[in-house]
């Protein structure tokens, strides 16, 4: 592990959607650097604008409507922001790879999924169809898919969803990527599949040497996998910690809002305890920091100027005019 | 294919078809007293002996002079032979030789539109999908307002006007010795060409624009799937990814509407085929219809809903073949 280096160097990364109603600012100026080996996790609620970072990582987001913009964006010594689309190709699916929340509707309902795998190794791998099978059957089964030569000829319809999940998986891992980019892989599987699919997840990231970006709004998957957190609030970065710092003493009130919404299995409770109110709109977005029409801390300073991105200690940035301590 | 799924359909099909026949059996003899005063009503001055001795051959000739059941059964089993019955025309010709004599014709005019519109329907409508909100894409949107405002028919005499009379590209108007006429030799062959370019033009024009047009939208929609996002950050080219991944699923909803027009090829062309007086089964229909001749009307109809279930049934299994959800369903688990 290179640790002065990071694998993925992302700064200011900008995302916008211009609508004829205005202005969607998604993200807006992310910094994230992810090490080789490493999973980073990125939390927050729906709409936050996790899964256009990840998008736009890949470089995948259709443009019109969307347009990105950053400082840098560098990963294993290529510049993404600057790849002609025929370079991306050749780094999607080999370097990078993504796996996608709802594992059914992420798979071509009218190819085998077999075919679908064989698609990879054909094309990063310049392999013949017959390797190319053998390949795919051979991921099938590292993953964990049951006689995975019949599996091969199934259709993604005939499978179940931590079946398909797995599939996702065993594509993304296929070539040995360098990035693995997951997506809230867990969260259309119930929580029984959720902990057996993490677990592969897990272990191949291991074996593999793999850096892994988890996006999920889902703290309890974010304990099991990460080892450094960004918390996103609205498009922007609001407290990054290493996993333990975070849990156990988190700074910015918005990720304390997020904990103690977790339900606790030993202590009686009636009601949840939740954030109130909800994510501001993104055409609309509050003045002064994001998050303080939402906030118990707020003051003033808060409702007028937005906090910077600061240093909080080692390892820990935080974006909030008075953190916790 | 699976083999359980075919027969299913096929059955089906057929217990449809018997319905069909039913209801074409009996709603003719709803409200009607006496159906050969339908085929015969009575002339002014005929006296009622006679007409009742009319009544009673027609009866007889048409096969009233049985019960009810009886005729049905009877008019099952000439269906089993192919035999649609007797026309009121003169010279008595069976139904199904009249159809069989006009159906070339109708299917020369039907099945060039329906290849034309799907070609260009579907290359026109792909390239617009591919090139959204380019000139192609807006030539499309605009298109088709005018051509679902516009009536087949309208299209047609403007054309039979300015290609026809006014720069006499093609002949406005069918020459009435093409059919009887024509003995398969190139000469002939080119002549039918030639007669039947202009019908053909006017009806392909709403075809291909319709074509086109849910060829757009299905491409477009499948574009955004999930799964086409997946293919491309398998980094897929472009090119692969609208082909094996696009293409597939977005010809789904077409096949569809390719089946259900193989319902429309015979009975389609009916208005068209009058503006250009075209010798098919829409003139056949028609003249069936003018002159009260019920077993032709019957007949024609019993054949329309047979081939419109027939489209039915070819539309499916391609479906089957196409989508595999379709035969597997729930499949295993």
């Amino acid at each position: 592990m290179t640790e002065n280096k990071p694998l993925l160097n992302i700064r200011n990364l900008k995302v916008v959607f211009p609508s004829d109603m205005g202005v969607v600012r998604a993200v807006e100026g992310i910094d994230l650097s992810v090490h080789a080996g490493e999973c980073a996790a990125i939390v927050g609620e729906s709409g936050c604008g996790k899964s256009v970072t990840s998008m736009a990582i890949m470089r995948l987001l259709n443009s019109p409507p969307a347009l990105m913009q950053a400082d840098e964006m560098t990963f294993d010594g290529h510049d993404l922001l600057s790849m002609e689309e025929n370079e991306l190709c050749e780094l999607r699916g080999k370097d990078i790879c993504m796996i996608f929340q709802d594992a059914l509707t992420a798979l071509n309902p009218v190819m085998t999924i077999g075919r679908q795998m064989d698609e990879i190794f054909l094309r990063h791998q310049k392999m013949s169809k017959k390797e190319a099978k053998k390949a795919s059957i051979d991921a099938l089964s590292l993953v964990g898919v049951p006689s995975p030569e019949r599996r091969y000829h199934d259709y993604p319809h005939q499978l179940s969803g931590g079946m398909r999940q797995r599939v996702l998986i065993a594509m993304a891992f296929a070539v040995k990527p360098k990035l693995i980019i997951a997506d809230e892989p867990t969260t259309a599987l119930d929580v029984t599949i959720q902990a057996q699919v993490l677990d592969v997840l897990k272990k191949m990231q291991k074996e593999n040497g793999t850096a892994l970006i988890l996006i999920t709004h889902d703290l309890s998957v974010v304990a099991h996998m990460a080892d450094t957190v960004h918390v996103m609030y609205s498009g922007k970065l609001v407290e990054e910690a290493p996993l333990r710092e975070l849990f156990l003493t988190p700074h910015h009130p918005y990720t304390q809002g997020l904990l103690a919404s977790v339900p606790k299995l030993d202590q009686c409770t009636t009601r949840f305890v939740q954030i109130p109110d909800q994510v501001p709109n993104p055409m609309h977005k509050p003045t002064g920091c994001y998050f303080h029409p939402r906030c118990n801390y707020c003051t003033a300073e808060c409702k007028e100027k937005m906090p910077v991105l600061k240093e909080d200690g080692e390892n820990r940035r935080i974006r909030c005019h008075h953190p916790l301590v | 294919m699976n083999k359980a799924y075919v027969i299913k359909r096929i059955l089906y099909t057929l217990f449809i078809f018997l319905i069909v026949t039913t209801l074409n059996f009996f709603i003719p003899r709803i409200g009607v007293d006496d159906p050969a005063e339908r085929y015969y009503p009575p002339q002014g001055n005929m006296s009622d002996i006679e007409y009742n001795i009319i009544k009673q051959m027609t009866r007889k000739q048409y096969g009233f002079d049985v019960s009810t059941w009886e005729q049905y059964m009877r008019y099952l089993n000439n269906l089993v032979h192919g035999d649609l019955g007797t026309s009121l025309q003169a010279g008595s010709p069976k139904v199904v030789d009249l159809i069989a004599d006009r159906l070339p014709w109708t299917l020369v005019l039907s099945v060039s539109n329906l290849f034309i519109s799907m070609l260009f329907g579907l290359l026109f409508g792909t390239y617009a999908a591919w090139n959204r909100g380019k000139w192609a894409d807006r030539l499309l949107m605009n298109a088709s307002t005018v051509t679902t405002a516009l009536p087949a028919f309208f299209l047609a005499l403007l054309f039979s006007l300015y290609m026809g009379f006014e720069w006499e590209w093609f002949p406005a108007y069918t020459d009435p010795s093409l059919v009887s006429s024509f003995d398969w030799s190139m000469e002939a062959i080119g002549k039918v060409a030639q007669n039947a370019a202009l019908p053909i033009i006017a009806m392909s024009v709403g075809g291909i624009v319709s074509y086109a047009q849910s060829t757009r939208n299905s491409v477009i929609a499948v574009s955004n799937e999930d799964y086409v996002v997946t293919a491309r950050a398998k980094g897929l080219s472009t090119k692969t990814v609208m082909y094996k991944h696009v293409l597939r699923n977005a010809l789904l909803p077409i096949v569809t509407s390719l089946g259900m027009s193989v319902s429309g090829l015979i009975g389609g062309a009916v208005v068209i085929e009058q503006i250009f007086n075209w010798n098919g089964m829409g003139t056949l229909f028609l003249t069936a219809n003018n002159t009260n001749d019920y077993p032709l009307m019957m007949g024609i109809m019993l054949f329309l809903s047979g081939v419109a279930l027939l489209g039915n049934l070819i539309t499916d299994l391609c479906y089957s073949l196409l989508d595999p959800r379709v035969t597997v369903g729930g499949g295993r688990r």
